[in-house]
């Protein structure tokens, strides 16, 4: 690893964490399923929820089903169960598409609106990162993201995710968990994804 | 007016809140501005984006339209509030809709949107926490992003406790979970979700959406149709630009480099509970816009990202909030854009609420003149309904402290005569309590005349009135600094800045001060000399109010030749020339205010940089708005003035005041009449504890010489 790479990933945490988001490095995705286990048992939420890509949905196949939530991967489910379930589910679980560095920032680019759900009506969001998809700076985002809008053959949503749902609307006091997730777990993930998923 | 202005005052709990979230809107931006490198070039920056923007308006708006349309979104023209509000009216009525949910939204707020909606039979329900609890008390929102800025958490509670007919405890945690619960009902309820948009791309024909809720999204993700209610102002080139733009909206607004949640939208998505694709409209409004834009002075308003940074820095806003400071668009940029998009009547019966502090435009994310344009207001308003007495008195300034000054020692004892200022007040409207400076005969001008100044470089000095007329101990001082700086100083002709007939927007009169100080002054600086003032409204007018008011290269010229004497004291210490040879260590802690005019011409203060090199003990007073009284604004009577600029400046005296300091610096004189009012602190200028410390020959000032 570089030292420029150091800096990117220590600059990441720091980002990450400055607006109460909790940050921590995984080597690989069976240590992200045990994260998204202790969550959920401390929590005690009943349902987890995971987005269909590679990893989210991976997460959970050899799980002992002893445990005392349920997960269940969208797209295992017809659109009606799934939404049913989204609605009581604690936890959501995706893998982002991006994240920047320099502003703390995931970004999720969807083009069914289940999977932008998951991050958004959970109590907790679960943010995967793999290593390499994390970028330094804003700018170097940004041409990622005309690409993924040119790219588009359908509807799209990009979504940047910076910090937990908050407001100040009240007293000026900072309160969290306004609409969204009231918790942000940001996973990097060190392994090589696709040779994992 | 005068009413509102009454009951504002009287509100104590109102102010307390409004206060301190307008104070947190100010310092937590300024301090990621500080913090985020790059973050000085930040404005100027998105101000060129905004001003292509707005120049390539008619073809970005094709653009878009066509790349929107082409990733099925249906695209529509409103040109008026009224046929925006038809448009969504056909639309929900055609989707059968019964529930629509809302993000907050300006243009929303513009065209009166919810109050149709409602009125035609749907349920429609707000989202953003703050707006929700407006709609709840059947209010506006009082502020640009914070609509319930102005209520405490108890108000706030009383209105959760009536919508459920149950008490519930005043914890803000508690009426979060409340409002998430039944807010969650409505989005996944919901029919139609609309919202506005923080910008629209027109090269691939997307929208952003900025909020820290994260209501946007379910207001997009859930219901089977969205609606987004565009100004066509909104449309960028591409997302580089709104990239840019959306950093220095959320700086400026939200004090952080990103909000929790940006989306960025195109064409509707596979919906969650059946699959089907969502339907996505969106409706480009002009209703005024394009009158706004051929304006070529009012243009620039086009620029605004709508952060509320003006509305939390400005004076009068921070006192009254949105509801008196506003029609629907709040605070200072409300003014230029009530006028487009409601009446000039409307915008002119609340501009007077501006004091020409300057603050607004240096807090600005695109520094768009909020002043000037809100003095072009004033100027056509009064030109209709004519100008208060009291204002055209004051406009006049200048000449009544030339005539008081002439007849000194006479002005000066009827200004100390109680019943005599009580008639002042009944014949002119100027307030008894406020008390008035000293006058003097032997003004800056005469000891000039009589001076020989030596130096090897030669400056010009803009003495401005009060250092002329009333404290000429300034003038001195500084051309004292100045020579032991090697500078020989001179006096152009020049008369008083103007600043006090811009202020009540007597344009024209402002124009002849500006022009004969222009031409003036342009040919000194032709001659090889800078321009030095020791007053900041001097320094305003000089570097920011003369250029934007003639458009001209003189003025161009002298604007960029003008320094305030702590800049030009700065430049000469960078060049390692800097003399300050003080032999009078001066021991005492003192307490710094840096005015209005300083802060909006430099962002900084250069005198307390010179304070500090001179190792004065200064510790800057944690202050971000103006101290009230505003030039002249302070002398008017009661609600017209005194008053108001007594309540803006509480929070400053109270904290001079906690200082447990013996004396006060700051380089405005009517800033210095206003401390000393508030506080009994004696106030002095920066050049004179400099020059006295290099005289050794300090004493404690006294404040008994004002007169009142």
């Amino acid at each position: 690893m570089t030292t420029t790479e150091a800096d990117k990933i220590s600059r990441f945490n720091v980002e990450v964490t400055s607006v109460g988001g909790r940050f921590l490095r995984v080597p690989d995705l069976s240590t992200v399923g045990d994260y998204v286990t202790e969550l959920a048992l401390a929590s005690k939420a009943k349902q987890i929820i995971l987005c269909s890509d590679a990893l989210s949905s991976s997460l959970f196949l050899s799980y002992p089903t002893s445990q005392p939530f349920k997960a269940v991967v969208k797209g295992e489910l017809s659109d009606e169960q799934f939404f049913e379930t989204l609605k009581t589910a604690e936890i959501g679980v995706s893998a982002v598409d991006l994240a920047v560095a320099e502003t703390g920032t995931l970004i999720l680019a969807t083009e069914d609106e289940s999977d932008r759900l998951v991050t958004a009506l959970t109590q907790a969001h679960v943010a995967i990162v793999p290593r390499s998809r994390l970028v330094l700076s804003l700018e170097e985002a940004e041409s990622h993201i005309s690409k993924m809008l040119a790219d588009a053959k359908e509807g799209i949503c990009i979504s940047l995710v910076s910090a937990s749902s908050r407001t100040s609307d009240i007293g000026d006091m900072n309160i969290l968990g306004v609409h969204g997730p009231k918790e942000l777990h940001v996973l990097l993930l060190e392994q090589e994804f696709l040779k994992s998923a | 007016m005068l009413n509102r202005i009454r009951a504002g005052l009287a509100n104590k709990s109102q102010r307390a809140a409004l206060y301190l979230g307008t104070e947190a809107g100010t310092e937590v931006a300024q301090k990621v501005y500080a913090q985020t490198p790059g973050g000085d070039d930040l404005p100027l920056k998105a101000r060129k984006l905004k001003a292509i923007a707005i120049d390539n308006l008619d073809a970005n708006l094709r653009r878009f339209t066509e790349a929107a349309k082409s990733s099925g979104i249906n695209v529509h023209i409103a040109t008026d509030a009224a046929s925006a509000v038809r448009l969504i009216i056909d639309l929900a009525r055609k989707a059968d809709a019964k529930l629509i949910v809302k993000t907050k939204s300006m243009t929303g707020e513009e065209i009166d949107l919810r109050q149709h909606l409602e009125k035609e039979g749907f349920e429609v329900v707000e989202t953003d926490l703050g707006e929700r609890i407006v709609q709840l008390a059947n209010q506006r929102p009082a502020h640009m992003t914070a609509p319930a800025i102005h209520m405490t958490l108890q108000q706030v509670t009383e209105l959760f406790s009536e919508s459920l007919g149950r008490e519930i405890p005043p914890d803000p945690e508690r009426i979060i979970a409340i409002a998430r619960a039944s807010l969650r009902e409505k989005f996944l309820n919901a029919d139609i979700g609309i919202t506005g948009a923080n910008f629209a791309i027109a090269d691939s024909g997307a929208i952003v959406l900025v909020t820290n809720e994260g209501n946007a999204r379910l207001v997009t993700a859930l219901p089977r149709v969205t609606i987004a209610v565009v100004g066509v102002e909104k449309i960028v080139a591409n997302m580089s630009d709104a990239f840019t733009l959306l950093q220095a909206l959320i700086m400026s607004g939200a004090g952080r480099k990103l909000t929790s949640y940006v989306t960025i939208m195109r064409g509707g998505s596979r919906l969650a509970q059946n699959g089907l694709i969502q339907e996505q409209h969106v409706i480009l409004l002009d209703n005024g816009r394009s009158k706004m834009r051929d304006d070529p002075i009012f243009q620039e308003a086009l620029y605004c990202l709508r952060c509320g940074a003006c509305n939390d820095i400005c004076p009068t806003f921070r006192l009254f909030g949105g509801h008196v400071f506003g029609h629907i668009y709040t605070g200072p940029i409300g003014v230029p854009w009530t006028k487009y998009t409601a009446t000039s009547d409307q915008a002119g019966s609340f501009a007077p609420l501006c004091i020409s502090c300057g603050l607004c435009q240096s807090a600005c994310p695109v520094r768009i003149d909020i002043p000037f344009l809100i003095a072009k207001v004033k100027d056509e308003y009064t030109g209709k309904h004519g100008q208060l007495p009291i204002n055209r008195t004051l406009s006049n300034y200048e000449t009544f402290v030339r005539l008081a000054s002439a007849v000194a020692p006479i002005t000066n004892f009827v200004l100390r005569r109680r019943f005599l200022r009580r008639a002042l007040q009944w014949l002119l409207g100027i307030d008894s309590r406020r008390p008035f400076p000293h006058f003097t005969r032997y003004t800056f001008t005469k000891w000039f005349h009589s001076h020989v100044s030596m130096g090897t470089r030669t400056v010009a000095y803009f003495v401005d009135t009060y250092a002329d007329m009333c404290e000429p101990e300034i003038g001195k001082a500084v051309v004292g600094i100045l020579e032991l700086n090697d500078c020989k100083v001179t006096l152009p002709r020049q008369v008083g800045s103007g600043m006090p007939s811009f202020l009540y927007g007597d344009m024209e009169r402002t124009r002849r001060a500006a022009e004969f100080n222009v031409h003036h002054l342009s040919k000194v600086v032709r001659s090889g000399c800078e321009i030095i003032s020791s007053e900041p409204t001097a320094t305003y007018c000089l570097k920011e109010l003369y250029p934007h008011l003639l458009q001209s290269s003189e003025a161009e010229l002298v604007a960029n030749h003008s320094h305030d004497l702590f800049e030009f004291l700065l430049n000469l210490h960078r060049e390692g020339k800097l003399k300050l040879q003080l032999p009078g260590a001066f021991e005492e802690p003192v307490a710094y205010y840096a005015p209005c005019h300083t802060r909006s011409v430099y962002g900084k203060s250069n005198a307390l940089e010179v304070l500090q090199l001179a190792g004065v003990q200064v510790s800057s007073v944690r202050y971000s708005t103006c101290c009230g009284i505003a030039g002249t604004f302070g002398f008017k009577e009661g609600l017209e003035g005194y008053d108001v600029s007594m309540a803006i400046g509480e929070t400053l005296f109270q904290r001079l005041g906690a200082m447990n300091v013996r004396v006060v610096v700051t380089e405005s004189s009517v800033c210095k009449m206003h401390i000393e009012h508030g506080t009994s602190l004696p106030v002095i200028h920066p050049a004179v504890l400099l020059w006295n410390m290099h005289q050794a020959s300090y004493e404690l000032p006294a404040i008994a010489r004002g007169t009142g």
